[in-house]
Order: C-alpha cells, then structure tokens, then sequence
C-alpha cells in the first residue's frame, strides 16, 4: 500500500475548523427551531385568548339584549297594564258613592299599585338603562347615585372630569363601565357598612382612568382570594371584553379601593 | 503568523480569558443555582491547572502527564452539571460513568499511555460520552417553553457542546502532534480560539442568571 503524503496537522485543523462550523450551525438551526415552535406556541395561545374573548363578548351582549328586553317588555306591558288597573280602580264608582270601606279599598289598592309601578320602573331601568343609551354613561352613572343618595343608604360624590370622552364612548364600553360601577355600589351597600363612596372619572395618556373608593371594612381576604368571587369576576370579565384593567389597592383598614383604566375608543 | 506570535497568544492571551466567565460568575454569585455552582468551580479549577502547566513550562518542564489528572476531574465536573437535569434514578447512571471514567484514566496513565504521552485514549472518550450528555440536554429542552436564550443552560450547554465537538479530532491526534511542536501550535491556537469562545458563550450564561433564578427549579 502506498504511504500517504498528507500533512496530519491540516488534516487536523480541517476536521476541527469543519466540526466548529458544523456544530455553530446546528445550535443556530436548533436556535431557530425552538424559537419557531415558541412562536406558534404563542400564536395559538393568542388565537385562544382572542377566541376566548369573542364568546366573552357573545355572551355579554346576548345578555345585555335579553335585558334590554325584559326591562322593556317590564316597563310597556306589564307597567302599562297596571297603570290601567289602577285607572279603572279610580273610575270605579260604587252603588253608595261614600261606602267607607270602598274608600278604604280604594286608598290601598291604589298605594299597592302605585308601589308596583315604581318597582316595575326600578327593575326596567336596571335592567336596561334607557339614560345610558339616550343620555350617555356620566348620566346614566349620575342618576344611579342620584338614586341611591336619595335611598340613604350610602352618600356617593361623583367627580366628573372626563365629560367629552365619557358622552362619546361606544355603547359597549359606556354599558360595561355603567355595570361594573353598578356591581361596585352593590357590594358596597350589601357588604361594606360604608357610609361614603367616591367615584372619580379623569384621561390620563389616552386612558379613561376610573378609581372607586369607599369608606367601608375593605377586603377582608387578601387580594388574590377576592379576585376570584364571583362579583370581581363580573367585574373582571366585563372589563376584560372592553381591553380594560384593574387594580385592587391594599387599602387594609381604611376601606375598598379599585382603580380601572380602560383605553379610550370612540363611537 | 509566526511560532512565536503563536505561543504568545496560547501562553498569555487565552489563559487570562477565563477569568471572564468568572467574573461574570462574582458578581451573580448569590444568584448561581447548583449547575452553575459546579461550572464555577470547574472554572476555578481549569485557571489554576493552567497556571501550574505555565510554570511548568517556563521551568522547561513536560506538561503531558497532568492531562491525565485533568480529563479526570472535566469529566467528572460535566457529568456532575448534566445529572442535575435529570431525575434522581438517572443520576446514577452518571455516577457509574464517572466511577468507570475514572478507572479507566488510571489504568491508562500506569499501564497503557506513559507519562510523557497525551491520553489520546481517554481525553476523546471522555470528550464523545460529554457531547452525548449534550445532545441528550437539546434533547430534553426542545419543547421548552422559554426562547432559547433565555434558558441560561442553553448557554452553557452551546459551549460545551462547541468545544468538546471542535476539539475531538485534536484530542485524537495530539500524539501525531508532539512529532512537530512548533507546526502543533497552529492546531492548539484554534483549540484556544474554541476554548475563548466557550467562555463566552458560560460568561453570558452567568451574566443571565440573576434574571431566570426566579423561574429556576434547579
């Protein structure tokens, strides 16, 4: 056999040159690799999210149109019917037109009704709030604390210093905003023994910034643990379908505080 | 280049370069996790061993026989590194590779390489088994859910796995490259090139440490 002439050294330095560039160029192939399935990865956890979200969406506008019904078939049919009621009881005249007990009657019957009719309205209100879609959310907001101040059972003061953005703000958001302000009050009367509660309305960097205080026990969990009552995630997946977010403040001892920002987008 | 250029940057600008993963290594040391720890230390250990094979050398004194002492204790910090990531059953699979590694370094060094010989039989053996723990580690973290760069072992794995590859064939060869010092110089310059870039590639891994240990079950 004849004897090679090859010099070892570059043989060596070839094979180690080769397998540097051979190894550089599988850790970027590898590089790449997982990057990419980390990308898809992503994407389809998006696309989930957004899927996610488009039911979320569904299902609160599905809901806010079967209420928008109910307090509509509430308020015409059935508050009209009882009007009638009431006005035939009125023209009702007896054989003995001062039959004592007639007026007796007449007097609660007519006070029943009349409490009927008021409840009927109150439920077709909060049901569908006609203020919020004809008069825009600072109204609709400012007559639910009109409403419950005049109630006593809690004094709101309401500070307004977004008014142009709030008049102009879709139906959607200015709904979602309207429900969450109105889950917030609730919790507070029903669970607070609060005696205040403040709701401030302002822009910041193209933001509506919405911070509610109130003066009552605050929360009694720690903040994670309240986050996943059911009220809070009312809250939070109406804010979620309007791309807005909240933040609980500790605000341990001195009460319940949330401060929401929701991205401004106009109608 | 000529051989003298050569054995000024094999000799004093190569050694100095692992101090840069070490200092990396300083400053994050609270935040190393126990992998890292053990390439730390390995680290220490190959500065200092290189420092002796200096001296050794200024005192025209032969070097080959404390590669023996060398391949040892690589491969055996590596197989320490790689069984972290795995269960507890499989780490010993690695304890009785470092056992028989071990075992067979010493019978190479009395009985088959003398001392003035390069373990050409065990330093590629050692060196093939470190490449197989890191392809098992790709392996492993291929469906991982981090990028890539941000899982600070990737970092170490990629030097790793770029100079024991790189460096095989000299591994292999290095007794056919004692015939000619002088040409050998050549080959050992780009081991030092692979070797900075493998302390690179640990320094960017000990400088993203204090960023993952939050994430970090290891």
């Amino acid at each position: 056999m004849q004897s090679t002439t090859d010099n070892i050294f570059i043989l060596v330095a070839l094979g180690m040159a080769g397998t540097f560039l051979l190894v550089v160029s599988f850790i970027l192939f590898s590089i790449r690799n997982q990057n990419r399935l980390l990308k898809q990865r992503q994407q389809f956890q998006q696309a989930q999210i957004t899927h996610q979200k488009e039911l979320l969406k569904a299902v609160i506008e599905s809901q806010e149109a079967e209420r928008k019904r109910i307090g509509q078939d509430l308020h015409d049919d059935v508050g009209t019917t009882i009007s009638g009621l009431r006005l035939l009881i009125e023209m009702f005249k007896p054989s003995s037109g001062d039959d004592k007990n007639y007026q007796n009657f007449a007097q609660s019957t007519k006070t029943i009704i009349d409490k009927i009719v008021k409840d009927v309205r109150n439920i077709s209100h909060n049901l569908s709030p006609t203020t919020l879609r004809y008069y825009g959310l600072a109204a609709a907001v400012n007559e639910h604390c009109t409403i419950i101040n005049q109630s006593g059972k809690l004094e709101i003061t309401l500070n307004n210093n977004a008014e142009k953005v709030l008049e102009n703000l879709p139906i959607t958001t200015s709904t979602a905003i309207y429900r969450v302000i109105e889950e917030l009050l609730n919790n507070t009367i029903k669970h607070s023994d609060a005696s205040k509660a403040d709701i401030d309305f302002k822009v910041d960097a193209g933001l509506i910034m919405i911070a509610y205080t109130d003066n009552g026990k605050g929360l009694r969990a720690d903040i994670e643990t309240a986050k996943k009552g059911m009220g809070m995630q009312n809250i939070e997946s109406r804010l979620l379908n309007i791309n807005a977010t909240y933040k609980l403040e500790p605000y341990a001892g001195k009460g319940f505080q949330i401060k929401i920002e929701c991205p401004i987008v106009y109608a | 280049m000529n051989i003298t250029a050569f054995s000024i940057y094999a000799m004093y600008i190569v050694p100095p370069t692992v101090l840069i993963p070490i200092v990396f290594a300083l400053l994050n040391f609270n935040h190393l996790t126990k992998p890292l720890k053990i390439i730390f230390w390995y680290l220490i250990f190959s500065g200092l061993f290189n420092l002796v094979a200096l001296v050794l050398i200024s005192m025209h004194q032969t070097t080959t026989w404390t590669l023996h002492l060398y391949a040892i204790i690589e491969f055996i910090a590596h197989s320490l590194f790689y069984s972290m990531f795995f269960s507890k059953k499989k780490r010993n699979i690695f304890m009785v590779l470092m056992v028989g590694f071990t075992t067979l370094c010493v019978i190479n060094y009395f009985f088959i390489q003398n001392k003035i010989e390069f373990n050409t039989y065990t330093r590629p053996l050692g060196a093939i088994i470190i490449i197989a723990y890191s392809l098992l580690f790709i392996l492993k973290n291929q469906n991982d859910e981090k990028s890539w760069g941000d899982n600070i072992y990737n970092w170490i794995n990629a030097g790793i796995l770029l100079y024991f590859a790189s460096c095989l064939f000299m591994f292999i060869f290095s007794n056919y490259l004692l015939e000619s010092p002088d040409i050998s110089r050549l080959v050992w310059a780009i081991h030092d090139t692979v070797l900075i870039f493998e302390y690179s590639l640990f320094a960017v891994g000990f400088y993203k440490c204090r960023a993952q240990q939050t994430i970090s079950s290891y």
